[in-house]
């Protein structure tokens, strides 16, 4: 087997410590450089998953190995280097009294010198395209900055892999097409869990879809994430668009646009059907 | 939301402002010492006018300081009123039945005078920086860093804890609470309270799963840009001398000698 799979998961169950179980026999790959939308309703085990992929819950239930390295107490430190999370609250995320230090906080724990420190902080701010920002306070931030800062503190840890929990929620368009834009940019593997199915089509090749703790679909994402029937039996909602124009339409748009393209003509496209051209889509 | 205006006076321009956080803290706690350290009411007055000049230097707005003065001006009052009919001495003059000597006004005015002049001290020192610079400072002073990293937290929390707070209050009211009897205000005020603190403990697991993650072992290190300058020098050594001065006057008994000399 190549090496480039950055994410392996074996038989991995995880059940609450009051009994509720959260994760049963999940098991998948993920390559190098592989951005994949983890998507499932409430309650169907996909921070808890992520949790795990850092080292954070401790399970000797399953068998995760994560850039060559098995998950276990000794390769937790080195895993975490490797592992960025970005949480769901910024809030959460960012528990120190400046920007500058919340961005530094990682790499000043992986022994980096001053210099580098303040090179990596640097070049972060500037990914996320929030410069400038080094001393103020998080609370004196936006939500949207807030979300942005917490993928800088990430990014300033230059992890192989990036899990990312609800990136767009809670966001204005605006702020939102920023964390879009800003996560597009990103080369390292991704693993975003969300509930805003447009913007994973966006970003995402791929898709595991997960619910009551199993994966219950693995695939390309424009194949499960615009796949109606299976999204409603799972809780999920495909976007307006596919609801529109009907699933099938979708491989056939594929070939004339790219999914971006798609949300981004998703007038035009209505436009067309409302003059009838329906017919004319789909023969090309 | 409304936020605290703990650094609402932190960007002024004073001497102060740009003075050295290490510098500033080591020098105005030695002048605290130094003013504690006094008995001479003479010289305390002194030290005191010296206390008012100082936050004049600092341009910090008189309102500002009366505003957070008024607690702790409450409490010297206390002080004030309890101490010259309790202790014990030659009587000065009589109030009803009550006798107040001599030793005792002396006591309170000392007392009182020491206390609003530490009280003053407080905000050229710490208003003029930004809270966070405080705690670097608190950081570079090696104090034990569990208290470091709490004050961090509290200063990083309070506002968002103080956000939900309000937040709950505000649906609260506009479900029209107000209307019921005390009651059962009072009930919903305490079940607020111990929702909030229910949220804080279950951010505080988030927190701590965040900080893991980003490689925390317990420590909690920062970096720091402080720079001594020449003018932090100079500033420094205005206020030792001052400090030490203000103990020179009491052991040369200048002030014992100038009223000699005016007698004779």
């Amino acid at each position: 087997m190549s090496d480039n799979r950055d994410i392996i998961v074996k038989n991995l169950s995880y059940t609450y410590p009051d009994g509720t179980p959260a994760l049963k026999d999940v098991c998948f790959e993920i390559t190098k450089g592989e951005n994949v939308a983890l998507v499932g309703q409430n309650g169907a085990g996909k921070s808890t998953l992520l949790l795990h992929l850092n080292g954070v819950i401790e399970n000797n239930n399953g068998c995760i190995t994560i850039v060559g390295k098995q998950l276990d107490k000794k390769n937790v430190p080195d895993i975490r280097k490797k592992v960025g999370v970005v949480f769901q609250d910024p809030d959460d995320q960012l528990f120190m009294s400046t920007v500058f230090d919340d961005v530094a906080f990682g790499p000043i724990n992986m022994g980096f010198s001053e210099e580098t420190v303040k090179e990596r902080v640097k070049k972060s701010l500037q990914k996320v395209g929030l410069s400038g920002f080094e001393e103020r306070c998080p609370h004196h931030l936006s939500f949207g900055e807030k979300k942005r800062i917490s993928v800088a503190t990430v990014l300033s840890m230059t992890p192989d892999i990036l899990l990312l929990d609800e990136p767009t929620s809670n966001l204005d368009p605006g702020g939102r097409r920023n964390i879009i834009e800003t996560l597009k940019t990103l080369d390292s593997t991704k693993i975003i869990a969300s509930h805003d199915i447009e913007s994973l089509l966006e970003i995402c090749d791929n898709a595991i879809l997960m619910d009551k703790g199993r994966v219950v679909a693995t695939g390309r994402s424009e194949d499960i994430l615009t796949d109606i029937e299976l999204l409603n039996s799972h809780g999920l909602e495909a976007p307006s668009i596919v609801k529109m124009l009907g699933d099938d339409v979708i491989p056939l748009l594929r070939d004339n646009f790219d999914s971006s393209q798609i949300k981004r003509h998703e007038k035009t496209i209505k436009k067309a059907i409302s003059k009838k051209r329906k017919k004319e889509i789909f023969c090309k | 939301m409304t936020h605290f205006d703990i650094d609402k006076y932190a960007y002024l321009k004073s001497p102060f402002h740009n003075f050295d956080p290490r510098a500033k803290v080591l020098c105005f706690l030695l002048l605290i010492f130094s003013i504690v350290l006094l008995n001479d009411i003479r010289v305390l007055l002194i030290a005191f006018i010296s206390t008012i000049i100082l936050v004049l230097i600092s341009k910090i707005p008189l309102l500002f300081i009366l505003k957070r003065f008024k607690w702790v001006a409450l409490f010297i009052f206390a002080v004030l009123v309890v101490l010259p009919f309790t202790v014990p001495g030659e009587n000065a003059f009589y109030i009803g039945f009550l006798s107040v000597s001599h030793s005792g006004i002396l006591l309170a005015t000392r007392v009182s005078l020491k206390a609003f002049s530490v009280m003053l001290l407080i905000f050229p020192m710490l208003s003029t920086m930004k809270f966070v610079i405080f705690i670097k400072t608190l950081e570079h002073f090696k104090i034990p860093d569990k208290l470091v990293q709490m004050i961090s937290f509290i200063y990083r929390y309070i506002f968002v804890v103080s956000n939900e707070f309000q937040r709950t209050l505000r649906s609260v009211s506009s479900r029209n609470v107000g209307k019921k009897t005390r009651i059962f205000r009072h009930h919903i005020l305490s079940n607020i309270i111990g929702m909030t603190l229910v949220r804080s403990y279950e951010r505080g697991e988030r927190i701590r799963i965040a900080m893991l993650s980003r490689g925390y072992n317990g420590n909690m290190k920062t970096l720091n840009s402080f720079r001594m300058t020449k003018k932090d020098l100079i500033k420094c050594s205005i206020i030792i001398i001052w400090s030490i001065s203000l103990h020179v006057i009491v052991l040369t008994k200048i002030l014992d000698l100038a009223r000699v000399v005016n007698s004779v």
